[in-house]
């Protein structure tokens, strides 16, 4: 697996390959929905969140055919009652070692909202796009 | 294929190709988005350690970047200009915060203590008393000791232990102020002093409470769960299905717009000063540009529309879990230390008789605070007793009180009045003794006289936009005052400043 844009969440990786999605609420409650997988495959829910350690670890297999692709929707309080370092973490690791760094999804400019998108192409499809300083 | 290669070139070379963004969107997300980058930006540009540098800038390129691929902004663009539930998403409030001085400090507007304060730091600037027949102007800092903490982690250096989060969740249920009134100028009574010294000569009041039941807190694991169920619920499954349908077909043809108007975020992060119109304009270009893109994707504006359905069923239950969660009942603890300002009197024959000194008082207090319906209610009761025993006092017991307050949410009267939040109050007191624990004489009158006292006060308090700014407007009515057995009515305005508000608009 590598990340192949720092413009927005774009991958590439190879079929077969196990993707686990690590998601961690901080400073605010995990109201974290994912989308299905476009593939039609299925999640692997690995850890669920709780008050105590609010981490939540998804696993898919990237397919043999197309991209992968899904959405997850970070949800916030609303603006008041909304801690000032509230964030959530997103990293990504593949069963062959491979990982990519942390990143932060903070509360959206307006709303409570973040639908953030994420895709993982196959290395033959994958065109480079985006190439700001990371 | 072919219309949307034609529209790409068009965007180089004719701007007619962007659609127009509403003033909605440009307000609300273009304008925002840029600010909050450059805010961000230039912080992390003043940040002397290479590393924290580093990692501010690459927080405020990540906000950038998901700002402009959060499908709620798409969204909110498309329809928030012609749509007005749409529009109201955006908006959030609360009314329960106290950010004056309690009603015993002598510049203030409120009659009964709210149950929770500002987390950061609050500011109130009030002019006018209230249940005392004192005026002056009163300056209120409040605070929470675990926020104090926590900002100053920093300041011990990377070797040093941050507080643990218990310690911080103990430390979030107190909070402390401490307010200095700046008419006390030079140990006389003037009305004429507004300079803030914040020395013990002006400290008029001193406060801690502690909160002992908060069902408010999002982190609350009950309120946890709730929220957590809420996430994987019905609507919001919708919400996340429909959103990845339609970035799932949009994505790789925004590419092009998203790399242009990340890499004028990239040239702007690379200055000392980087442009907020640069910015404002990349991201408006990437709006108009997208818009006008999504006109070449098959369905899209159904697509759109199924997506907004789920979008506005989600937030009803959105805001009604976190409204339910706002308004949940909360008890706290208050203790107050008051000075009272040094007052002279009239000797009988109209000389002005020689300044004398109150005893301090300690006032405990017991806050309720819970909802009906949209509204608020506070109920309090109150004991307070002199610091010490003079001659001529009954002990150290001065009275007691019972006050309640109901806070109501105007958002519907005609345009021309600011939506703010109207205010009733009521208090009963029993005054068991001289209510200063000396005799004095204020315009041929003993100030000395016990007993019964009742005062309603209607409050209104106007927001000025979303800057954290508070007009309280309010009428006061009483069967006396604690110092003069008269009737009394008065009105007060005063400002108000929320800097939690200030503080976290750079976020």
């Amino acid at each position: 697996m590598k990340r192949i844009s720092n413009n927005r969440d774009l991958f590439e990786a190879n079929s077969g390959e196990k993707i686990t999605v690590i998601v961690a609420a901080s400073k605010t409650p995990y109201q974290v929905t994912f989308s299905s997988l476009e593939s039609g495959g299925q999640w692997a829910v690995v850890q669920q969140p709780t008050p105590a350690l609010p981490i939540e670890k998804r696993q898919f297999t990237m397919p043999g055919g197309s991209r992968e692709f899904f959405a997850i929707v970070y949800g916030f309080p609303p603006a008041a009652q909304t801690d000032p370092d509230a964030k959530y973490s997103i990293s990504f690791a593949s069963n062959d070692g491979t990982r990519d760094l942390p990143e932060d999804v903070f509360p959206p400019v307006a709303g409570d909202v973040d639908e953030l998108p994420y895709e993982f192409r196959l290395p033959a499809t994958a065109p480079v796009t985006g190439s700001g300083s990371h | 294929m072919r219309r949307l290669t034609i529209c790409l070139l068009f965007i180089a070379i004719v701007p007619t190709c962007h659609a127009q963004l509403s003033e909605y969107c440009t307000t609300t997300f273009v304008t925002a988005a840029a600010d909050a980058a450059v805010a961000r930006l230039q912080a992390a540009n003043k940040e002397t350690a290479e590393t924290k540098r580093s990692s501010d800038r690459k927080d405020a390129r990540q906000k950038f970047r998901d700002t402009l691929n959060n499908f709620d902004t798409h969204w909110a663009c498309a329809r928030g200009g012609k749509d007005k539930d749409v529009a109201a998403l955006f908006e959030s409030r609360r009314i329960d915060k106290q950010m004056g001085a309690t009603s015993s400090g002598s510049g203030s507007t409120s009659l009964v203590p709210s149950g929770s304060v500002s987390a950061l730091l609050g500011l109130a600037v009030e002019y006018g008393g209230l249940t005392e027949a004192f005026n002056g102007t009163t300056v209120t800092f409040r605070t929470t000791p675990a926020k104090l903490l926590g900002a100053m982690a920093n300041t011990y250096g990377p070797t040093a232990d941050p507080p643990s989060d218990k310690t911080l969740a103990l430390l979030q249920r107190v909070s402390v102020s401490v307010s200095f009134d700046t008419s006390r100028t030079d140990g006389t009574r003037t009305n004429s002093g507004s300079n803030l010294l914040a020395n013990y000569q002006q400290l008029s009041q001193a406060t801690m409470r502690i909160t002992l039941v908060n069902d408010r807190d999002p982190l609350a694991p009950k309120n946890w769960r709730m929220i957590r169920r809420l996430s994987l619920s019905e609507p919001s499954q919708d919400v996340a299905e429909l959103g990845r349908q339609l970035l799932g077909s949009s994505i790789d043809v925004f590419d092009p717009a998203l790399n242009q108007a990340m890499a004028i975020f990239d040239s702007e992060m690379a200055k000392d000063n980087p442009d907020p119109v640069a910015l404002k304009g990349a991201v408006e270009t990437y709006l108009e540009t997208t818009e006008k893109l999504t006109s070449s994707i098959p369905n899209w504006q159904q697509g759109l529309d199924a997506y907004g359905r789920a979008r506005l069923a989600l937030e009803e239950k959105n805001k009604e879990l976190y409204r339910r969660i706002a308004k949940a009942p909360s008890l706290s603890f208050e203790y107050d230390f008051t000075r009272p300002p040094i007052v002279s009197g009239t000797a009988p024959d109209h000389t002005q008789a020689p300044a004398v000194i109150a005893p301090d008082l300690s006032t405990a207090s017991l806050v309720y605070v819970a909802s009906l319906y949209e509204s608020e209610y506070t109920l309090n009761a109150t004991a307070r007793f002199f610091n010490e025993t003079q001659s001529g006092m009954s002990g150290n017991f001065r009275d007691f009180q019972l006050a309640g307050k109901w806070d109501i949410p105007v958002g519907h009267l005609p345009s021309f009045i600011a939506k703010g939040t109207l205010t009733f109050s009521g208090l009963f007191e029993h005054l068991h003794q001289k209510p200063l624990g000396i005799d004095l004489l204020i315009n041929d009158q003993k100030v000395n006289r016990p007993g019964n006292m009742g005062v309603f006060q209607a409050k209104y308090s106007i927001p000025v936009g979303d800057s954290g700014l508070q007009i309280p407007i309010s009428f006061t009515a009483s069967n006396r005052t604690e110092l003069i057995k008269e009737k009394e009515m008065r009105g007060n305005i005063g400002i108000t400043f929320d800097l939690d508000k200030l503080f976290s608009r750079p976020k």
